[in-house]
């Protein structure tokens, strides 16, 4: 980041390779919208372009990173809500992207479903914490919540992708 | 010895790749004209936010001889200054010496921020030997003095966070509402131990109302403004 900071566009695509797929999966995993995900993804990137001399020497990039994404999937939420919704061309409000149904034998494939049936805070957690690789402790600071709290959030979770398991693998 | 959970063992799904178009577009958004620029320590950063508070008592200060505020006086305020500089530079020390992430726990960053004002207000009313009823200051010319000088009071410490909080600007995503809070806490403190210099009033009510809530009132603020300032 110093690098990049310095003006070194190689250090930028660094850095991007370092964090990016992490940021994505995270956004990905709030937004549940490929679309929407890129977009925000975007954002974030820009915001961390034009922040990039108030990074501060030694912080860790990633936390960082995820906050500044965190940060602009609410302010897109908050912004959304405040739109009225777009109609189809036919009139009726569009429905969301289709959640596949059935089961899969793919054991991947049902934690990835067993993960989007969770609800938004356990999902988050779990996102932060097992698949972007943060300590409790950072996962907390991204999130604005206590270490307690992320550690339930994450047992919680847990529990829930625990039964949905179960239910895959009597199933299979 | 703690049992392992299995669920640790699963294959986590790995995280997604963007698409290629999206990627260039933002290498070529965060490449162009990619100018170098300076990266600054958060530890300097402190220092420099220790020094707005020390050169406003400074100011203050040679304004109160200026004023022919009795030489005792000034040198009492400016003991009980260099005293509250200390622990100014241990808030910011424990507060915000550290980057982001590598901050101590967010709950003991929130006990100083707490903790400081009330024991400051302590200090405020335990300095303050005279004591009028609340009726006598709340009226009159007493009223308006308190008045007046907590509004410069507010106006000094205001401007001095909104020193602060530039220095900071756009540096902690993770927590901003709680180091907006510090910063403001700062900003107010330089400014109630300069006005117990510029303004020395002995009198309970004057000093915790008139110097002392401008304090609690920059720190509120500045955890508000921080969500804005701080966050990137």
């Amino acid at each position: 980041m110093e690098r990049y900071v310095g003006g070194s566009g190689e250090a930028f695509s660094d850095l991007y390779r370092r964090i990016a797929p992490s940021l994505m999966g995270y956004l990905l995993r709030l937004t549940r919208h490929r679309e929407r995900a890129e977009d925000l993804l975007q954002v974030t990137f820009s915001k961390l372009h034009r922040a990039r001399e108030s990074y501060l020497t030694g912080a860790p990039v990633l936390p960082w990173a995820l906050a500044i994404a965190r940060r602009s999937f609410l302010d897109e939420r908050r912004a959304a809500k405040s739109r009225s919704e777009d109609l189809s061309p036919d009139g009726t409000l569009p429905e969301p992207p289709p959640v596949p149904q059935g089961v899969s034998n793919d054991v991947s494939d049902a934690i990835e479903r067993a993960l989007d049936s969770l609800p938004e805070a356990y999902r988050e957690a779990i996102q932060l914490t097992k698949i972007s690789g943060l300590s409790i402790a950072e996962a907390a600071s991204v999130l604005g919540s206590s270490e307690t709290a992320v550690k339930l959030r994450v047992h919680r979770g847990y529990n829930l992708l625990r039964k949905e398991l179960e239910r895959f693998s009597r199933a299979t | 010895m703690s049992e392992r959970d299995p669920l640790d063992d699963l294959p986590w799904p790995s995280p997604p790749e963007p698409s290629r178009a999206l990627s260039e577009k933002i290498h070529r958004g965060c490449t162009e004209g990619l100018g170098a620029k300076e990266c600054t320590s958060a530890r300097r950063r402190a220092a420099l936010s220790l020094l707005i508070p020390v050169f406003t008592v400074g100011a203050l200060s040679l304004m109160a001889v200026w004023r022919g505020v009795d030489d005792s006086v000034i040198r009492a305020g400016l003991y009980g200054a260099l005293g509250w500089s200390v622990v100014l530079g241990l808030t910011l020390l424990v507060g915000l010496a550290s980057p982001p992430g590598r901050r101590p726990r967010a709950i003991l960053r929130w006990a100083v921020a707490v903790t400081v004002p009330a024991v400051f207000f302590v200090y405020l009313g335990a300095t303050a030997w005279a004591r009028e009823p609340f009726q006598a200051f709340a009226h009159g010319a007493h009223a308006e003095h308190a008045f007046r000088c907590g509004g410069i009071c507010f106006l000094v410490g205001a401007v001095m966070s909104s020193g602060v909080m530039l220095l900071w600007r756009g540096t902690d995503p993770l927590t901003p509402r709680l180091s907006g809070a510090l910063l403001g806490l700062v900003g107010g403190m330089g400014s109630a131990l300069g006005m117990g210099i510029f303004c020395p009033s002995h009198e309970m009510w004057h000093v915790c109302v008139s110097h002392g809530v401008a304090l609690a009132s920059l720190a509120v603020l500045g955890g508000v403004a921080g969500r804005r300032l701080l966050a990137p």
